[in-house]
């Protein structure tokens, strides 16, 4: 963005603010004037029919290949005002009112086509099959269904479809917005959803997610719920059926209707509803399979005891004491041999072809008075890890209900059930089997043998090594997890009269999580937690209970003026109150597999909860405008108050003892194509412009942060002691992002070629970061606004009719994304800062690395050492001379086969020669340069065949997973990239040498770990046949088959390039080692009675 | 219908009317786990919440205490495997993250303490009577500890009396004082509730709760001492003594066993016992060590992080036990109590722990004490009121009391001998802090003799003879009880802030300079005295840099 421009917003903010007190007067009065306006027109009884048209035109239908005329298409101005229908040679004659509008063409088998008349006296419309995939669509917006081409908003719309064996509206949104959103799947566990940023990053240590509109209803994300199961991430889409999904739109701009929850984006999810009184019933049926994921090789038997007999020589013991382990002494006389004298491959034990099942039913149909639609879905899953699995039940009601004339009701009902039987994934030495299973020594058996030598199928106990055993523990595991959704929606409307609606949306829902975890005894190892001691088992329980009321009640007002202008104003205000409620209770050593009753048998017994009640309130106001379907005009605004904002806030304003955030934001189009002057520019056959600016927020600030409160601590074991936890901070507010946005729609080539490009630049304010108090308070940090953030970016996507020849067409499109986040500023007092290190910034712990938030740097990049290889000879070691200071304050120098830090110089430009925390550097960046999606879809008849690639270019991962197993430290198995491993004066490798405890730190969090995490992945392939069918029972029938994640192109060393193991952003590009996902092939069938 | 229009719409205005209307308390929310401090702090029952917060904070400065008053001092080392944060403290070279000297866990002592003195002020006035008020005087003395704490580490303490609840208020500046000029505050602040019976909560398991709380006539003592009030420093001892009947009780004697008025091999070891939970145990800080609350002594002591230094050991063995002029050995018994070797043969009857004579070179020793705190950090005991006692009323110009105190004992037997309560310092205000002719006085015995045997009768090894003048004669004395606090005291966490008290009154009295904490430091950094001597010698060296 200029410097221009930039001014001309900062003069609007400006005066906005200079304003703002005033708003909510304004408001008022603007909402009495609209009453008034409104009554007005409902008394003037009926007001005079548009007069006819003034503008003949005379056109021609025709199909884009064949040229041939088309009967019978309906043919219809874009408000419907006028229509006409083809004749048998194509031709029709319509009247307008103006001679720029747009022409809409409806034919069976063919694609709606939208074509401007730009003055002319006579067109062309060429239709081409309904097999393309179609701009010219009914998109959900804030007022509800509107013309794609008449939204004035950056937005992404896609009709719900399944071909792929998706079980979440996520998978959809990943493989139908590519470029317009960054969708990484979380793992491969099923319905484990996906992370989605939509442009760039918003924000740094709250939610990062889009904001669900679910139908209307503005759902809890649940972003900040934490599982006990290791690994799991709530995801809130996982309850509704993807059958039942009509169609998802991603609105990216400024929509400040939503106010201070909208900075992350808005996703607008919308169900099927009863369409038509003919009775409909689809049946969907989809199977699929899952293979086994692929995983880092580790060693076998022999690569492994050499490695261990190596290691054990740095541990200190004598030869004697070597020779005498049972799993290093080929004595076969021994009683140990046969135990310590296998080789294993441990995933065995752990992974399982996958599959799934998925049944659902839907009715669609209803009467003069009322229309339904109503669903029943069975989804199942059987994981590729062995005990795992998912059930799904959903049925869900929506009807429309025609009371009077002018009153309606709108009646969502929705119950959904998911049990789940898990197990810990990611890393994790005690209870993940899938890290056990490549940690494992090899050299042992999973089953026991008999004093005679024969193999018994009891799983062994915890080894020696102090690892468990993957099989016994996914057999003594109890790991489940059970949820309950269920909510109510009634939408009583009343058309006041012709122009003036109002409306009432009430939704309750109820969310019920309860979740189990038994950790075994003797199967899994003993941890060591401090204040227990040895847990050798543990049983963990938590229930989460989220109530939630949203109300809605909307006022809204459309007229049209003289032909040309159409207005539409909405009133609103919106009430949210959320009660979540977590009880969480976990208990240790009950000492056996069989006394597993919490109380009772368990010791150390730890409850925790929480209990956290929100409430937020909007007064919106959105107003539409248009002129002549050539230019669109929408403002909004949104005044925000909640019980999370402080009552004392910089920004906004206070009122009733609260503070309100104000939030406008205005969004304009214009139809450049439909203008008279395009009359010639026959090329071109869309041509939008599109600009939007508006302030959004974001509210997921921590809860009763302006209260002062104390916390419940356990004293003694039986006293209980308040202690001040948190002192009031009243000036706690949302974070402010502001968004600017620049598109451009085009269309060429006979619609040939589609183009949409958008630019945008947005800037978050206030985010909330964690300070220091001063020493005073006896507290470490408190939350507070402060530091912005940038995010400049573009989003292109092309769409092009390659082929449409007789029967066969072929499509193909490309979307990229692509974005610059950038912090900008950041408090001085912040929380465990670096400016002694002269960075402005601090680091966070992450999965045993840094990730460095410091103005000037994207969010989240990867903070450690550099390094330089590894030190092949001693003199090369000893004329480096670097060295390390241990913990009791002596230093230890790098010798031969260690790695090679680079030493960074300081401010004089001096390298000390000792590796500590000021050589730390910026070793990556977990943000793609481009991300998005390439599609293909072939079709010849009836027959289709899709391919869709999906591609992340430029991204840096932190391989975690790899980090723990190529550290050749302890006894654990190991990679096979440590076969490489320094073991002799000179040896030239990558691989430092093996050492006990690692008291160099050579495996410390360094580039060694940080990988380019690019990849191109065929992420779906599908063909699917219609088959013609014309019977009294069956009206259509589809069959479908796809394959999933067949192949991927990448350097990455760890199982899976994709993966988000957690929703904060400091998380991502970290891979944690959650399940891969794998190759999966879908089979479907498509009834329609 | 037009009337159904207008109804409807008036409904809609009426509820949006209300919606606005009512924001007020549409938007507030409360928690039912978390109290805030609207609902807390007003009943008795949440001050004793608040009691228990309170010490679960003071728990954080339990390490602390220990680990800054003995590594700084000359009894207490470090080895090889210790960790740096204890080599810090060891050097005088404290980083700011050192993880033992972490300001703000004592502001969160002193701000806890703040807001129930705030809460519990508002509820006297209440009630109209003094309901609380001993609740009031047991906080207050925690909080003056605290204070104290802060002084006496980091050279100043910034004040305040009302809780900081706000963001706002922690960012407030707030006056720094000094330790003298702190010590006026707090004795004022505690001089009203001397005479207050602190709360009886009783036991929690088996932890007497009464423990957890500083008498504030030893805190007065204490600060009256630091600032060379000696007359009321010797008053607030002696009365504490007085009134809660606390002595030197000879029942906790370790002796040598003895065959035909020689010393054998076997000793009798009573005298650790005096410091679990026995009637000479004061306060204690309690370190629980579940629920996520940490406590580091036990472990830092088991893996020999710290140690005796080699100075500590020869102190006591430097000493002469002592039964008659032909048989006497050398070493004190109390060594016996502090330290613990693994090589130690004991064995334990009900109430004795009986030592055989045998080899007690073992490198490196674990410190006893530790090991019988059992999770309890004791702060203050009886022998340390009474070496306390004697340090006072030395400089009152009564040295052959003060020795008294170490050598014969205070009581009712000895009040009226003439060597030992020497005519000339019986003055007019002498009945006010050295009448010990009562009968609760008549267990008091020597310090020196729990640990050293028939102290009384010895007059080669141990002796004080009167010196030219009475100043040579106090500070003669003086050193005396300095090296009893080693012998007595040693790695209860009082070492260096003691040395430090008796160097700056040296200083301040033109006695001498700061060489005499360096001198005894410096000694126990062998190889390196003269680095150490000279960091010591600056006595702004003697704090922690903020």
């Amino acid at each position: 963005m200029n410097n221009k421009n930039r001014m001309s917003m900062k003069k609007l903010i400006y005066e906005f603010e200079m304003n703002k007190i005033n708003l909510l007067h304004m408001f008022h009065a603007v909402f009495f004037i609209l009453l008034m306006v409104g009554w007005q027109e409902a008394s003037a009884e009926g007001s005079g029919n548009p007069s006819a048209g003034s503008h003949t035109l005379n056109g021609v239908v025709r199909d884009a290949y064949s040229k041939k005329p088309l009967n019978a298409v309906q043919i219809k101005t874009l408000n419907a005002e006028n229509s006409a229908v083809s004749n048998e040679e194509g031709q029709f004659s319509i009247k307008l009112n103006s001679a720029e509008g747009v022409l809409v063409a409806v034919a069976y088998d063919y694609n709606i086509r939208q074509l401007a008349v730009r003055g002319n006296d006579s067109i062309v419309i060429d239709l081409y099959p309904d097999n393309f995939s179609n701009y010219y669509l009914l998109v959900e917006g804030i007022k509800g269904s509107a013309d794609n081409l008449t939204s004035p908003f950056s937005l992404k719309s896609v009709t719900g479809s399944n071909q792929s064996g998706a079980i979440t509206a996520d998978n959809i949104i990943q493989e139908t917005m590519g470029g317009d959103l960054r969708a990484i799947n979380r793992s491969g566990v099923a319905g484990m959803g996906a992370s989605l940023f939509v442009r760039g990053i918003n924000t740094l240590n709250i939610n990062a997610q889009p904001l669900f509109v679910v139908d209307g209803v503005i759902w809890n994300n649940q972003s900040g719920q934490t599982s006990i199961h290791q690994g799991y991430i709530a995801n809130p889409l996982d309850i509704i059926d993807v059958n039942d999904i009509e169609n998802i739109t991603l609105l990216k701009d400024g929509v400040s209707i939503y106010g201070s929850k909208a900075a992350n984006g808005v996703i607008l999810i919308k169900t099927k509803r009863g369409s038509n009184t003919v009775t409909k019933i689809d049946l969907n049926i989809v199977t699929s399979i899952s293979t086994q994921p692929k995983s880092i090789p580790v060693m076998d038997a022999t690569q492994y005891r050499t490695y261990v007999s190596e290691l054990i020589k740095t541990a200190g013991l004598s030869n004697e004491e070597i020779d005498q382990l049972p799993y290093l002494n080929d004595n076969q006389a021994r009683s140990t041999y046969l135990t310590y004298h296998n080789n294993t491959d441990w995933s065995n034990q752990v992974y399982q072809t996958g599959f799934s099942k998925s049944y659902s039913i839907n009715v669609n149909g209803g009467d003069e008075k009322a229309l339904y639609y109503l669903t029943l879905g069975y989804t199942s899953n059987t994981g590729v890890v062995k005990s795992t699995d998912m059930e799904r039940y959903n049925i869900r009601l929506n009807a429309d209900i025609k009371m009077t004339e002018k009153a309606g009701l709108g009646l969502n009902v929705g119950f959904s059930r998911i049990d789940r039987n898990m197990i810990d994934d990611g890393v994790n030495s005690y209870s993940s089997p899938t890290w056990i299973s490549l940690i494992k020594s090899p050299l042992l058996s999973p089953y026991n043998y008999t004093s005679l030598g024969s193999k018994t199928s009891e799983y062994t106990y915890y080894d020696i090594f102090n690892v468990g055993n993957p099989g016994g523990i996914i057999e003594n595991s109890n790991n489940t997890m059970k949820k309950n959704s269920f909510n109510i929606t009634l939408k009583p409307t009343y058309q006041l009269s012709p122009e003036l609606l109002i409306s009432e949306q009430f939704d309750y829902s109820i969310n019920k999580t309860n979740e189990d975890y038994y950790r075994p005894y003797l199967y899994a190892a003993p941890i060591t937690i401090e204040g227990i001691g040895e847990s050798e088992n543990a049983r963990m329980s938590q229930v989460i209970r989220n109530n939630s009321i949203f109300s809605d009640t909307r006022l809204s007002y459309s007229h049209k003026f003289n032909t040309f202008h159409a207005l539409n104003v909405i009133l609103g205000s919106r009430f949210i109150f959320n009660s979540l409620e977590s009880d969480y209770v976990e208990g240790h050593n009950s000492l056996s597999n069989s006394s597993v009753n919490l109380p009772g048998s368990f010791k150390n017994l730890k409850t925790d909860g929480v209990n956290d009640l929100t409430k937020s309130l909007s007064h919106y106001v959105n107003v539409d405008y248009s002129f002549n379907n050539k230019y669109f005009l929408n403002t909004a605004m949104s005044i925000d108050g909640s019980s999370r904002f402080g009552r004392e806030t910089q920004d906004g304003f206070h009122m009733f003892g609260h503070s309100w955030g104000v939030f406008p934001s205005i969004n304009g189009a214009w139809l450049l194509s439909s203008e008279s002057f395009m009359k010639n520019a026959k090329a071109i056959n869309l041509l939008k412009l599109r600009a939007g600016f508006g302030l959004t927020g974001n509210d997921d600030i921590p809860n009763y942060q302006n209260d002062v409160y104390f916390t419940s601590i356990r004293f003694r074991d039986v006293a209980n002691g308040a202690v001040l936890v948190n002192l009031a901070n009243p000036e706690i507010q949302w974070e402010t992002t502001r968004k600017a946005n620049l598109g451009i729609d085009m269309s060429v080539l006979n619609d040939r070629l589609l183009f949409n490009v958008d630019i945008y630049s947005s800037l978050t304010k206030n985010l909330l970061t964690k300070r220091q108090y001063q020493d005073v308070a006896g507290l470490n940090y408190y939350w507070s606004n402060g530091g912005e953030l940038s995010n400049n970016g573009v989003e292109l996507s092309v769409n092009a009719k390659i082929l449409n020849i007789n029967k066969f067409g072929w499509e193909f499109g490309v979307s990229a994304g692509h974005y610059v986040n950038k912090i900008t500023s950041l408090p001085d007092d912040l929380y465990n800062s670096l400016s002694a290190l002269g960075v402005n910034g601090y680091t966070t712990d992450v999965y045993d690395g840094e990730v460095l938030t410091a103005v000037g740097q994207p969010a989240g990049v990867f903070y450690g050492y550099k390094t330089q290889g590894v030190f092949s000879t001693r003199e090369e070691a000893e004329a480096a001379d670097l060295k390390i200071q241990n913990s009791d304050g002596t230093y230890s120098t790098f010798g031969a086969g260690d790695m090679i830090f680079e030493d960074v110089a300081d401010a004089n430009g001096v390298k000390d020669g000792i590796i500590n925390a000021n050589d730390k550097q910026i070793i990556g960046n977990p943000n793609p340069d481009l991300y998005g999606t390439i599609t293909n879809k072939f079709n010849y008849k009836k027959l289709t065949l899709k391919t869709l690639f999906t591609y992340s270019y430029g991204n840096d991962v932190y391989n975690y997973q790899r980090s723990q197993l190529e550290a050749g430290k302890d006894y654990s198995n190991q990679s096979t990239r440590l076969n490489n491993r320094w073991t002799s004066e000179g040896q030239i490798t990558s691989q430092p040498k093996a050492v006990y405890g690692d008291p160099m730190g050579n495996g410390r969090f360094s580039d060694r770990w940080i990988e380019d995490g690019s990849y191109i992945r065929l992420k779906t392939l599908s063909l699917s046949y219609d088959i013609p069918f014309s019977s009294k029972f069956l009206d259509h029938l589809n069959i479908w088959v796809s394959a999933n994640n067949l192949f991927t192109l990448t350097n990455y060393l760890g199982a899976d390039p994709e993966f988000s193991s957690e929703n904060g952003i400091l998380y991502q590009g970290v891979d944690a080692g959650l399940l891969a996902q794998s190759r999966s092939f879908s089979f479907g069938l498509k009834f329609g009675l | 219908m037009k009337r159904t229009c207008n109804i409807l719409l008036l409904m809609f205005v009426l509820i949006l009317t209300l919606f606005l209307a009512s924001c007020n308390g549409l938007l507030d929310v409360d928690s039912k786990r978390l109290v805030t401090d609207e609902e807390f702090g007003h009943s008795s029952n949440d001050s004793l919440y608040s009691t228990f917060g309170i010490l679960s904070q003071l728990q954080k400065l339990a390490d602390s205490y220990v680990l800054l008053g003995e590594l700084r001092g000359d009894l207490l080392d470090v080895t090889d495997i210790s960790d740096l944060d204890l080599k810090e403290i060891n050097n005088f070279s404290i980083s700011s993250d050192n993880s033992y000297a972490k300001i703000n866990d004592y502001y969160a002592v002193i701000n806890n303490c703040n807001y129930m003195l705030q809460n519990l002020d508002s509820s006297v006035v209440n009630n109209g009577e003094k309901r609380n008020l001993s609740q009031y005087a047991a906080i207050k003395s925690i909080r003056a500890w605290t204070y104290m704490q802060i002084a006496l580490n980091f050279k100043t303490a910034k004040f305040y009396d009302k809780a900081i609840l706000t963001v706002e208020d922690s960012k407030q500046t707030y006056p720094e004082y000094t330790f003298d000029e702190l010590a006026d505050i707090l004795i004022s602040d505690l001089e009203p509730l001397k005479d207050v019976d602190f709360p009886s909560i009783g036991y929690i398991g088996s932890y007497n709760t009464s423990y957890s709380y500083f008498p504030i006539r030893f805190l007065l003592g204490d600060l009256y001492l630091w600032k060379g009030d000696y007359l009321n420093a010797a008053r607030e001892y002696y009365e504490l003594m007085y009134k809660d009947r606390l002595t030197v009780n000879k029942g906790y004697t370790s002796s040598w066993q003895t065959e035909n008025n020689t010393i054998g091999t076997t000793a009798n070891l009573n005298w650790f016992y005096a410091f679990i939970g026995s009637a000479e145990v004061i306060t204690t800080i309690t370190c629980p060590t579940q629920y996520g609350q940490t406590f580091n002594l036990d472990s830092l002591n088991m893996q020999h992080k710290i140690v005796p230094s080699a100075l500590a050991i020869s102190n006591w063995d430097n000493q002469t036990y002592f039964l008659n002029e032909a048989s006497n050995t050398q070493g004190d018994l109390r060594k016996y109590g502090s330290l613990w070797w693994k090589n130690e043969v004991t064995s334990n009857s009900t109430k004795t722990t009986t030592y055989v004579k045998g080899d007690d070179v073992a490198d490196p020793y674990y410190i006893m004490k530790y090991m019988m705190y059992s999770q309890n950090v004791v702060v203050y005991r009886t022998a340390l009121l009474y070496l306390r006692y004697a340090e006072a009323v030395n400089r009152l110009n009564k040295p052959n009391l003060a020795y008294a105190v170490l050598k014969s004992g205070l009581n009712n037997v000895n009040y009226y001998d003439k060597k030992i309560f020497t005519q000339s310092e019986k003055d007019s205000l002498s009945n006010e802090f050295m009448n010990f002719a009562d009968t609760r006085f008549s267990y008091n015995t020597g310090i020196r003799m729990r640990g050293l045997g028939n102290e009384v009768k010895d007059t080669t090894f141990y002796r004080f003879e009167t010196q030219a003048t009475m100043q040579d004669s106090v500070l003669y004395v003086e050193d005396l009880i300095q090296k009893e606090l080693a012998l007595e005291t040693a790695f209860e966490g009082n070492r260096f802030h003691d040395l430090m008290r008796i160097a700056l009154r040296r200083i301040k009295n033109g006695e001498g300079d700061a060489s005499y904490l360096a001198n005894l430091v410096s000694a126990k950094h062998v190889g390196d005295e003269a680095a150490i001597k000279a960091i010591l010698m600056n006595t702004d060296n003697w704090y922690i840099k903020k």
